[in-house]
């Protein structure tokens, strides 16, 4: 394999985790500072792909990434109306979302399961046009999906400084400290979710326009593959400020890919990508508990022996 | 003025769990005063206090606090006029936030989209400084690294800072 292949591998693997990364970041808000597990995300990310396939198809590419924030706000505000005003257990919430948008989203593609965006204006190719000509003009998809990400991290990390966003983090902390601080946890709860919808969706809607295709499994095992590059992200910058661990989600999404594409070159078929996924996971959330059991474990083999 | 007129509250009513901790109880207690309240376990001294900042909904009665009835009032919204102290002291503060952000939120003061800033700081400073543990130097700290007691004061901080 040449140099310029291998350069050409990097810079896709480099655009995918950029684009993934929003859904990473959408978790980092819902996972990491809501403690939310929400398990709408899969639908919710082909939600957003389909409602921007379908308006970029009307002629509106630009409309269609706010049209599928639109969408995913709304999908988080009924998970969240279902978990905090109507005493659905969070997780089973954000089940039922999913299995009830796998018909929404059929339905919002008119009964098919799969459209085409070839011969259809996407962000990316408006980007192209606006580039033409200057030195950059080769790195068009890379730079509207890095534009995505740099948006999506600034507005995270102004946001979880700001009286709404320390709530935020409060009520995945210590809900009992929010009640008594006089604000409603229900509140917060929704606000987080919306917004961590409308960043799933967003994700989606740039997956489906940068491939040109979308289809109704776009966004299935996404929210175990993006829990992946958290937890990734969340070895390497961890222990910093808000700012940093943003990064390092973006990162941990570019990382997840980067291995990915390599294991891909060493002969592993494409369909093993949700199962390393979910090693990952296991592996990334059960090492820092194994660690404290550890010493356990010796004593008692020690004691064994002795 | 808090006014309590016979409120009461039975726990797991018609089970052998049965447990009635308050029966129609009637209190009022004028501003200023300072009161301690004594009794055996299981006497329904924190329930008592769990109906006054709305913890749970009581069986009957009135809660009224200058006049207001806050009897249906939901925890948080009566949190605004209740300041509250939980028997744990790892209850009242984010564990996973800095102390000044502790502090930022339970004094709310620039709207919701308002940062810390400097005059804050310089004000939560002055209030950490009169409970005397150094904590005034350590507000990027999270909270979680205090011990128990250093939280209990600071959650009291919260309390009143509003």
């Amino acid at each position: 394999m040449d140099l310029s292949s291998v350069l050409g591998l990097i810079q896709t693997a480099l655009e995918l985790g950029l684009i993934c990364s929003v859904t990473v970041l959408a978790l980092y808000l819902s996972y990491t500072m809501l403690n939310v597990c929400d398990l709408s995300t899969d639908g919710c990310f082909t939600l957003g792909a389909v409602t921007g396939a379908v308006t970029a198809m009307a002629g509106h590419p630009v409309l269609a990434v706010f049209a599928a924030m639109g969408a995913g706000l709304v999908s988080g505000l009924v998970v969240s109306v279902l978990q905090t005003r109507m005493g659905v257990n969070s997780l089973l919430a954000g089940i039922i979302v999913n299995t009830a948008l796998y018909s929404i989203n059929i339905a919002i593609m008119d009964g098919a399961s799969l459209l085409s965006l070839n011969k259809t204006q996407t962000v990316f190719s408006l980007m192209k046009t606006a580039l033409a000509g200057t030195p950059l003009a080769g790195q068009y998809k890379l730079l509207t999906a890095l534009a995505a990400v740099v948006m999506i991290v600034l507005f995270l990390t102004l946001f979880l400084r700001t009286r709404m966003g320390l709530a935020i983090r409060a009520t995945g902390n210590n809900p009992d400290m929010v009640r008594s601080s006089s604000i409603n946890p229900a509140m917060t709860t929704t606000v987080g979710l919306c917004i961590a919808g409308s960043f799933t969706a967003l994700s989606g809607c740039l997956l489906a326009q940068y491939q040109k295709a979308a289809d109704i499994n776009i966004g299935q095992g996404m929210v175990t593959i993006a829990l992946a590059s958290l937890l990734i992200g969340s070895t390497i910058l961890g222990r910093g400020g808000i700012l940093l661990r943003a990064v390092g989600a973006v990162l941990g999404a570019v990382i997840f890919r980067l291995v990915y594409t390599v294991a891909l070159r060493l002969d592993m078929p494409a369909f093993m990508l949700k199962l390393v996924s979910a090693v990952i996971v296991v592996l990334a959330i059960s090492i820092p508990y194994l660690k404290t059991q550890l010493p356990v474990l010796r004593r008692r083999m020690q004691r064994k022996a002795g | 003025m808090l006014e309590l007129k016979k409120i009461s509250k039975t726990f797991n009513p018609g089970t052998v769990n049965e447990k009635r901790a308050l029966h129609e109880l009637s209190l009022s207690v004028p501003d200023g005063d300072f009161i301690t309240i004594i009794g055996a376990n299981g006497a329904g001294k924190s329930t008592l206090f769990g109906a006054i900042s709305g913890s749970f909904l009581t069986d009957g009665g009135e809660i009224l606090l200058d006049g207001q009835d806050v009897t249906l009032l939901p925890e948080y919204r009566r949190s605004k006029i209740i300041g509250r102290l939980f028997q744990d002291p790892m209850r009242g503060s984010a564990p996973g936030m800095t102390i000044e952000e502790n502090l930022a939120l339970a004094a709310g003061r620039r709207g919701w989209l308002g940062h810390i800033s400097r005059q804050d700081r310089e004000c939560f400073r002055a209030q950490l400084r009169e409970l005397d543990m150094g904590l005034e130097d350590r507000l990027r700290q999270p909270v979680g690294l205090l011990s128990g007691g250093q939280r209990q004061a600071l959650t009291l901080l919260m309390a009143t800072i509003a």
